[in-house]
């Protein structure tokens, strides 16, 4: 193989470690809440073409127990266009002494089709080891090489929650003269040196402590330092691309991606037309078309090559009737296109961790595909990958995030809807009947929408034993809980969900001397309270609220009467409001109301005791019971 | 050049049978069809499946095995598209490859009326090499949506003849209708086995059989030419066959050991081969054959014998130690502490006992034929023992493959000593739960073999003692505690070898609701035969709720059984709880100054039927103390599914029990 010198000289420039793997030599502090401490991980990231990028890395990892197993990361990913040139792990003890190499032909080589994929060719060389004892330490070296410059690998200094690092070094060096931009996040944080030579930037950082995870907090990305490179112009299986901004580069998408995907055979196009013969209203189509989109088709994942970013065309799909995200996607657009709705295709970090698309910095990302329809000023999304989610219900899946619209003109970064607190909403009306002998009876209505129908309208799907469960969990701090008749309304043009169930439970009441106790929330309790943190590192993040209210009528048991009631509470904090009352409404019933608010927002790491306070409050309350007494006759 | 193959079938093939569901050939009602007539909420069913297995053999590949598929599914509901892709494995072994060919699916859907067919062509069809073992053949159909029925046939041709996947006649979505049928040479004798909650009949017939075989031979004996000859040979199959309808789906619950032990279905397994002009070979037929066999394994019984390697070590730990008890005691504190699992199972020692104890890692196998080869070097009367791990199902039957796991063994009079030294924090008699699934088979050197009973006999204890007083607002403080032996030992060590301190008490904390948690103290905790102690001190708030001049609280505090396991109203199936076990708090109570004692729950005993367990509540007051002495005891680990309806009512008495008050007034 021939190998130009420059590249031998750029690669030989890794850090000699010796035998210094003892784990004797790692500092107490790098040892603190550390599972694994990565003395060192190095990448060196060069392009020599814009279709010819090679990466090679050495990270040495020691793991003090089990769970520090994971972040080895002693694998290599591989596929038509990326090959891998080396690979290779040793294993040291304790004591620094090697006792294992792994070899490239001892990796075990198999498919990496990851879960929800049909197939795809893409397939993975790891490391088998299991350690027989620990600490132990794994030094693995990979060098691979890919046509694929769309993508260079970002750097992250941190690896995970209860990692530790040593030493981290990146390096990245473009050698055709092709401009490329970098950012960097949270450099000065952590110390994290920075040298910028105009066709080389470097970066490293030195023992970098680990952080415990903290409920309720921003992720790890947000706070932890990272680097990311794009390039201007690069290249994606087999197709050149660039953009420097997001309009040229949801330019290129549209152009080399999607243009020419969106053929309908005439047949197709007259039969959506058909479908919204009898509205002119743009919605109105939208709904048709949507609903023969989901009736019609199936979501199944194949990635191949460019098939990894394009979507296979609309007529394909139209044929097998299934396809993934960007397939499902096209198809609904092309739908819509032949009966003259305007829409497009757009890019997302999907999941309920929300994540934006960096304004500032435009790098070809995401992991999603669903589709914008503009309607007068209203935006109208569409998820086409679900047969059931109703039009425009974005859910905690694609909510509240920057998003990349590809247009004809380009492209455009533009923001879904974020649910407010209030429409986050779930009233809960219900009758009860209370028995001298502890049972309770009674049937509960539950309307819920915005992420709470979220939450909720995949339940319409369950089995009959699935709904069992999810009641007996849902309630389930009401023991001998027997459920009876249930009903679901699921409406999906005001995206609203009711629930009505019917249930009973024994021994709901407990007699003491006499005397009947029972708690009067009985539908609805929310007695999640968030873990204690000794010393809170960071920021309170509650990054979606909800509004619950509750009206309970609660018959009592034939000759009792309340010894005494709650009273009311109100507790309003800066992160909500939690109410409740309870009163006689007439001789024998009582009237239980309840309003508990949780409001988004972000906090100062001060506050999180405050707001566990609050949360404890709020489950005490709800906890908490009242006597009956025999009325004296 | 490579012959064709050229076969005749006599008989069997060509007859169709009178309820045989012809492929490509669907009515019109399984279209309309809307739900499933016995389970409304299936979201879709396997209307046909038939499974075909034949053999044939080839002049240069010699006997093969083919299996044809057919499934017919119809989906209900959009939750089942997902049986729209079907995937079958393709097993690789030293370079014999199966294959798949014959791929047809169709299809079908009711458009205004009218059935529409719609082919699986070339780009819904994937084989992936999913590793060096296994391959994944998948189809995945075109036009399928709520109401569509598709067709699917495909076959799988397999060089290896001796390997047959389970037959499933049960799945998560109910099956109409089953039809297998296998045409199995007489060279090959399998033997059958049938499990699952739902009987399967297996029935069985011959068959005679006749193949044109074309074959190379020396031309004669003084010739040094070969030829290429043809002939025919006359032999007879054992044809099995299973045709079953309406079988229910198969669905998970909690606290059952492994749910394939429930599913019905059929495993063939190759007991042994007699070619034409070949030795009769024998695999597996009884017990002693499995013991005999899995001995005669160069990773079995030559592992077992070996002892040099160990030989001057062992004569070290062991120079004056008279007391077996003393012996069997440090053999296995060496081992334990010498070797560690690489989390690998299996009956051999898969690089051998002297690799394994130069590096100080191996697998099952390699670490328990090691430390029994060590027991009967010291002359004590040790024997593995072969276990299938609950992962792996239970054995009912003879087998060799049936087992996955090796444990020690040691006959003391009535009694056999269970050991595993792969477990850091066992002990002799202690076994980590993934062994403890029913029967084990104790094989000795002479090849006898017998049942070794796996589940502890004798209860592991949980022992809660709180000394604790109640403050005026309801906060409770005190002194705790709690200790754990045998089985509860084991997981609670293992539990704390996961993680730190400092987490663990945030955890405790966390769990028993607000309670601050100080003074903490481990005893034991690297000493497995001892019982593991943990002490500590506690406050918690809210402990007792004041409500006018009263005061109520729950006399087990933060203790207790606070929710019923079981709250579903049916279960299918039995309820494996692993291990028989005992419950113990003993509370102790002193009550805020300006408080009396005004009224506590009443004692009781409840039993579980037929001696499978009790609960007991006693509790005493003296002045200004409440005493309370609970213990919840399961004699048995396995309750048949008979048992559900007793056992849920147990625990909703026993949950009902631990959360009684004692109310408090002020005086």
């Amino acid at each position: 193989m021939r190998i130009p010198t420059l590249f031998l000289a750029f690669f030989s420039f890794f850090i000699s470690f010796s035998q210094e793997y003892a784990v004797s030599n790692i500092s107490e502090a790098l040892l603190k809440n550390a599972d694994v401490v990565v003395r060192l991980d190095q990448m060196n990231v060069l392009v020599k073409e814009r279709d010819e990028m090679l990466v090679t890395s050495k990270r040495i990892v020691t793991v003090l127990n089990e769970s520090g197993d994971d972040f080895v990361h002693a694998w290599g990913f591989y596929d038509k266009s990326t090959r891998i040139t080396e690979i290779e792990a040793k294993i040291y003890n304790a004591q620094g002494k090697e006792i294992k190499k792994i070899k490239q032909k001892d990796f075990q080589d198999q498919s990496a089709v990851s879960g929800g994929t049909l197939y795809s060719d893409s397939r993975v060389l790891f490391m088998r080891y299991t350690p027989t004892d620990y600490p132990y330490t794994v030094e693995f070296t990979r060098s691979y090489n890919t046509i694929n410059t769309a993508f260079v690998p970002p750097w992250f200094f941190v690896d995970g929650y209860r990692v530790s690092t040593e030493k981290s070094l990146y390096t990245f060096q473009i050698d055709c003269g092709i401009t490329f931009r970098h950012k960097e996040l949270n450099l000065d944080d952590y110390g994290i040196e920075f040298v910028d030579q105009g066709n080389r930037v470097s970066y490293s950082g030195n023992n970098i402590n680990a952080i415990k995870r903290e409920a309720y907090s921003p992720s790890l990305r947000e706070f932890t330092p990272r680097i990311q490179i794009a390039l201007n112009q690069f290249h994606l299986e087999g197709v050149d691309g660039s953009g420097e901004n997001w309009e040229d580069l949801g330019r290129w998408i549209y152009n080399e991606l999607l243009t020419g995907q969106g053929e309908l055979d005439a047949q197709t196009i007259q039969k959506a037309k058909d479908l919204v013969a009898n509205t002119n209203d743009p919605l109105e189509k939208v709904r048709k078309i949507y609903d023969f989109v989901q009736s019609n088709t199936r979501y199944i994942s194949v990635q191949l090559g460019i098939g990894g970013w394009m979507p296979i065309s609309a007529s394909e799909v139209d044929r097998v009737k299934y396809g993934d995200c960007k397939g499902l996607t096209n198809y609904m657009m092309a739908l819509l296109n032949a009966v003259g709705v305007e829409s497009y295709y757009t890019v997302v970090y999907a999941g309920r961790q929300k994540r934006d698309f960096d304004e500032g910095f435009t790098l070809m990302q995401g992991n999603h595909a669903f589709l914008n329809v503009p309607i007068g000023d209203d935006e109208v999304w569409l998820e086409c990958t679900s047969q059931v989610t109703p039009v425009n219900h974005l859910g905690i899946f694609t909510d509240n995030r920057n998003v990349l619209k590809v247009t004809p003109t380009g492209g455009e970064l533009v923001r879904t809807k974020a649910y407010s607190d209030e429409e986050n909403y779930q009233l809960t009306k219900a009758e009860y009947f209370a028995k001298a002998d502890g049972l309770i009876e009674g049937k509960v209505e539950i309307l819920s929408t915005g992420t709470q129908y979220n939450q909720k309208f995949r339940n319409l799907q369950k089995t009959e034993l699935e709904r069992e469960k999810f009641y007996k969990d849902y309630w389930g701090y009401i023991n001998n809980l027997s459920l009876g008749k249930i009903d679901f309304t699921n409406d999906k043009r005001t995206i609203e969900f009711k629930e009505i169930v019917e249930f009973s439970a024994d021994a709901y009441l407990s007699s003491v001397d006499g005397k009947l106790m029972f708690a009067p929330n009985i539908g609805n309790r929310n007695l999640h309270v968030p873990e204690k943190i000794r010393s809170r590192k960071r920021d309170l993040l509650i990054s979606r609220g909800y509004l619950d209210e509750d009206e309970f009528l609660i018959h009592l048991p034939d000759g009792y009467e309340p010894e005494s009631l709650l009273g009311t509470t109100k507790l309003d904090t800066k992160f909500g409001l939690y109410e409740i009352e309870l009163s006689e409404k007439q001789t024998g019933i009582l009237l239980y109301k309840r309003k508990l608010l949780i409001k988004s927002g972000r906090y100062s790491k001060e506050d999180y005791k405050a707001f566990r306070d609050f949360r404890r409050q709020i489950a005490r309350h709800d906890n908490s019971r009242i006597i009956l007494t025999k009325t004296k006759p | 050049m490579k012959t064709k193959l050229l076969i005749i079938f006599l008989i069997g093939f060509q007859i169709t049978y009178s309820n045989d569901i012809k492929f490509g050939k669907v009515s019109k009602a399984e279209l309309e069809e809307t739900q499933h007539s016995k389970e409304a909420d299936a979201s879709a069913a396997i209307l046909y499946k038939k499974e075909r297995v034949t053999y044939n053999y080839g002049a240069d590949e010699g006997w093969a095995m083919l299996k044809e598929v057919h499934l017919r599914v119809k989906i209900y509901k959009k939750e089942g598209l997902d049986w729209a892709t079907i995937s079958a494995p393709l097993y690789i072994s030293n370079g014999d490859e199966e294959t798949v060919s014959g791929v047809k699916g169709y299809t079908f859907n009711l458009v205004d009326g009218k059935v529409t067919e719609e082919k699986l062509k070339k780009d819904g069809i994937f084989i992936e090499e999913v590793n060096k073992y296994r391959r994944k053949a998948s189809f995945t159909l075109p036009e399928v949506k709520v109401g569509s029925v598709i067709d699917l046939t495909y076959t799988v041709k397999s060089p290896l003849f001796w390997h047959m996947d389970d037959f499933w006649f049960q799945y998560a979505i109910p099956v109409n209708k089953v039809h297998l049928r296998l045409d199995i040479p007489q060279y090959f004798v399998f033997k059958r086995y049938t499990k699952g909650f739902y009987p399967i009949q297996l029935n069985q017939t011959r068959e005679n059989r006749q193949i044109n075989i074309s074959y190379r031979a020396q031309d004669d004996t003084r010739s040094v030419a070969y030829s290429r000859h043809t002939g025919t040979l006359d032999f007879y199959e054992n044809v099995y066959e299973v045709n079953a309808t309406d079988l229910p789906s198969l669905v998970e619950e909690e606290y059952t050991n492994n749910i394939d032990n429930y599913r019905a279905a059929i495993k063939f397994e190759l007991a042994s081969t007699q070619f034409p002009n070949r030795p009769y070979k024998n695999y597996s037929l009884s017990w002693e054959d499995v013991a005999k066999s899995i001995y005669q394994y160069d990773s079995f019984g030559n592992e077992l014998r070996k002892t040099n390697y160990y030989k001057d070590d062992i004569d070290q730990l062991l120079s004056g130690v008279t007391e077996k008890e003393e012996k069997i005691q440090r053999i296995f504190a060496f081992v334990q502490f010498k070797m560690n699992w690489n989390n690998f199972y299996g009956v051999g020692a898969s690089d051998g006992v002297k690799k394994a104890y130069k590096e100080g890692s191996g697998n099952v196998g390699a670490i328990n034929l090691m430390l029994t080869s060590m027991l009967r070097y010291a002359g004590i009367k040790a024997n593995p023992i072969l276990v299938s791990t609950k992962s792996n199902g239970i054995p009912l039957y003879p087998t060799s493959d049936g087992f996955n796991y090796v444990i020690a063994g040691v006959e003391v009079l009535n009694d056999v000593i269970l050991l595993d030294a792969t477990e850091k924090n066992a002990y002799p008699g202690i076994l980590p739960e993934r062994a403890l699934n029913w029967m084990g088979r104790l094989i000795r050197e002479d090849g006898s073999s017998t049942q070794a009973q796996l589940i502890p006999k004798e209860l592991s204890k949980e022992l809660h003692y709180v000394n604790a007083t109640i403050l005026a607002d309801g906060t409770v403080e005190g002194k705790t505690r709690n200790q754990y032996t045998k089985q509860f030992a084991l997981s609670f060590r293992d539990h704390m070898d996961d993680t730190d301190e400092e987490s663990y008490l945030d955890e405790m904390e966390n769990q028993l609701g607000e309670m601050e948690v100080d003074n903490y103290e481990l005893k034991n905790k690297k000493t497995p035969t001892k019982p593991v102690v943990e002490t500590c001190t506690f406050s918690k708030e809210n402990q007792g709720e004041i409500i006018g001049n009263k005061m109520y609280i729950s006399p087990m505090l933060f203790l207790g059984q606070k929710h019923n396991p079981f709250k579903m109203d049916k279960r299918e199936y039995p309820v494996d709880f692993s291990f028989p076990r005992q419950k113990k708090y003993m509370v102790s109570i002193t009550v805020p100054e300006g408080y009396q004692i005004e009224s506590i729950p009443e004692n009781t005993v409840v039993q579980l039927p037929g001696n499978a367990g009790k609960f007991s509540y006693r509790i005493v007051t003296k002045g200004n103390q409440i005493n309370v002495n609970a213990t919840t005891e399961l004699n048995t680990a396995f309750f048949p599914t008979e048992y559900y309806d007793a056992l849920k009512e147990y625990y909703k008495n026993l949950v009902q029990k631990h959360s009684e008050k004692v109310v408090l007034s002020k005086i």
